[in-house]
């Protein structure tokens, strides 16, 4: 399964979908998973995740500003140099790094600006976590959650996003109500058997 | 009137030659009847405040500056630059391939995976391009990652280090020189002719030295119309090749035509140096800003 997967460089077809999808779940900039979509891109073939998809996915203000014009529920958020107030998510936008860091109290600003900013050199994202809100994360294979409880929302993060395979962060808010907040890799080799399962009843492997 | 928003960072308006130059901006477009504001990163959110935004900041799809870009173009407002022109001048590959694509004359190019960083491989270039090669990170700007090699083991030994950036090379055949010509191109058509004089003992325009100084060498502006065509032709069909907003394209001239080095977006626009030569260049990026805002 895996040398099928690697031989196709992760790309396979997806009927549901209609397109390509290129399955690397590691969509870094400038990574080999960024160029087989920029090649197949270049050839002409349509591929999910398009390189522009992959950095709306993971450059997080963009994820937060485009789940908002989709008219999916975001937490309050901002962009700063470093100054913030708890309780918030924190996370990098820079080429040099990419963290995240969950502040719940006060006291630990300075040391996670100074760190996540490069000493106060590039921007970082806060999203403000609301009172009573909790972190959670759920992985998403095409749209589909093996957690019955997040497969609404991992189908709209397939809609909106592109991203074939993705590690989700919602806010969960105590009346139930989830707020999306960004998306990292999930990589092929990570996905679990009935993960997989699921994918392969989903797509062809490419030749 | 329109509002303007200019979105900067503290690193573009160090010098007084940047500064100068998004001054007047300003007083152009207030001039036109427009009203500027500068916008910095924790006035992201005011974009969708504004019809058009004007970047001047270093630009990386993941720096803050793609984030201004992205974020007016997801809400339908004119920005130069634009994402996309972005996200394929900032990786060379991508800005090569557009190139080759549209038949723009350049440089015999070859983009190498990490499994051709070889001596084997090298040799069969030196023979394919001759000698010395220049070899180019994707992500690279202001001439940095971008070097020459003379031997095999230089090749391997500069081109792992610039894996660690990309998981793609730029390989080209050298092109010697005394200038470089910037053309500056909007919205398909020229905005400015500038000639980047290479310093003494030096073979790129900007050479960063091992004591973190850098050496920029002079910049000679010409007036548009004086400019050889052909040089003015190539430029735009390589600017097209990559969009319709604001580049700066580097051209070499070789032998008798002229070959693009490379398509820049965001390119500097210095008062007293791209300008120089360029009298209406402000008012034209007012008025390509301000274009489809009704008004013009």
């Amino acid at each position: 399964m895996l040398r099928a997967a690697a031989a196709s460089n992760y790309v396979a077809y997806c009927e549901d979908a209609e397109c390509l999808v290129n399955l690397a779940g590691r969509y870094d900039y400038l990574e080999m998973p960024y160029y087989v979509s920029q090649d197949l891109e270049h050839s002409g073939r349509g591929v999910r995740p398009s390189c522009k998809e992959m950095l709306d996915a993971y450059v997080s203000p963009l994820f937060l500003a485009k789940a908002k014009l989709a008219g999916l529920p975001v937490p309050e958020y901002y962009i700063t140099n470093g100054y913030f107030e708890p309780p918030v998510i924190v996370d990098t936008i820079n080429p040099f790094m990419q963290r995240s860091s969950v502040v719940l109290k006060n006291g630990h600003q300075q040391r996670v600006a100074k760190s996540m900013t490069r000493n106060y050199t590039y921007a970082i994202c806060c999203q403000e976590l609301p009172p009573g809100g909790q972190v959670k994360y759920f992985r998403s294979v095409l749209g589909w959650c093996v957690s019955p409880r997040f497969r609404d929302v991992s189908e709209q993060v397939w809609q909106v996003f592109g991203i074939p395979l993705a590690r989700v962060r919602v806010i969960l808010l105590e009346k139930g109500e989830i707020l999306f907040s960004n998306v990292a890799q999930l990589p092929f080799e990570r996905l679990n058997r009935r993960e997989l399962a699921y994918l392969l009843r989903k797509v062809e492997w490419a030749r | 009137m329109g509002k303007i928003g200019i979105y900067t960072e503290r690193s573009t308006i160090a010098r007084s030659e940047e500064m100068a130059a998004l001054m007047r901006f300003g007083q152009v477009a207030r001039k036109l009847g427009h009203q500027v504001d500068y916008l910095f990163r924790p006035d992201l959110y005011k974009i969708p405040q504004y019809d058009a935004i004007y970047i001047r900041a270093l630009t990386d799809p993941l720096n803050s500056a793609y984030v201004a870009a992205r974020t007016a173009e997801l809400h339908g407002i004119r920005v130069v630059d634009d994402p996309t022109s972005i996200y394929i001048c900032c990786d060379k590959v991508n800005m090569y391939r557009h190139l080759i694509a549209a038949g723009v004359p350049m440089p015999e190019t070859v983009f190498l995976h990490a499994a051709d960083v070889t001596p084997k491989k090298a040799a069969q270039l030196f023979r394919m391009l001759g000698h010395p090669l220049v070899l180019k990170a994707p992500n690279s700007s202001f001439s940095m990652y971008v070097e020459r090699v003379k031997t095999p083991e230089d090749f391997v030994r500069v081109g792992n280090r610039f894996l660690r950036r990309a998981d793609r090379l730029v390989v080209q055949r050298f092109i010697t020189s005394e200038f470089d010509w910037r053309v500056g191109v909007l919205d398909g058509e020229v905005l400015f002719v500038c000639q980047y004089l290479i310093p003494k003992k030096r073979w790129k325009i900007v050479t960063h030295i091992e004591n973190g100084r850098t050496i920029y060498g002079p910049v000679k502006g010409i007036e548009p119309d004086k400019a050889d065509p052909l040089l003015l032709a190539t430029a735009v069909q390589a600017a097209k090749a990559i969009g319709h907003g604001l580049y700066g394209v580097d051209l070499k001239q070789h032998e008798d035509h002229f070959v693009v080095i490379e398509v820049n977006d965001n390119p500097t626009i210095n008062a007293g140096e791209e300008d120089q030569k360029a009298p209406y260049l402000y008012e034209r990026l007012v008025e390509y800003l301000m274009k489809q805002n009704g008004h013009n």
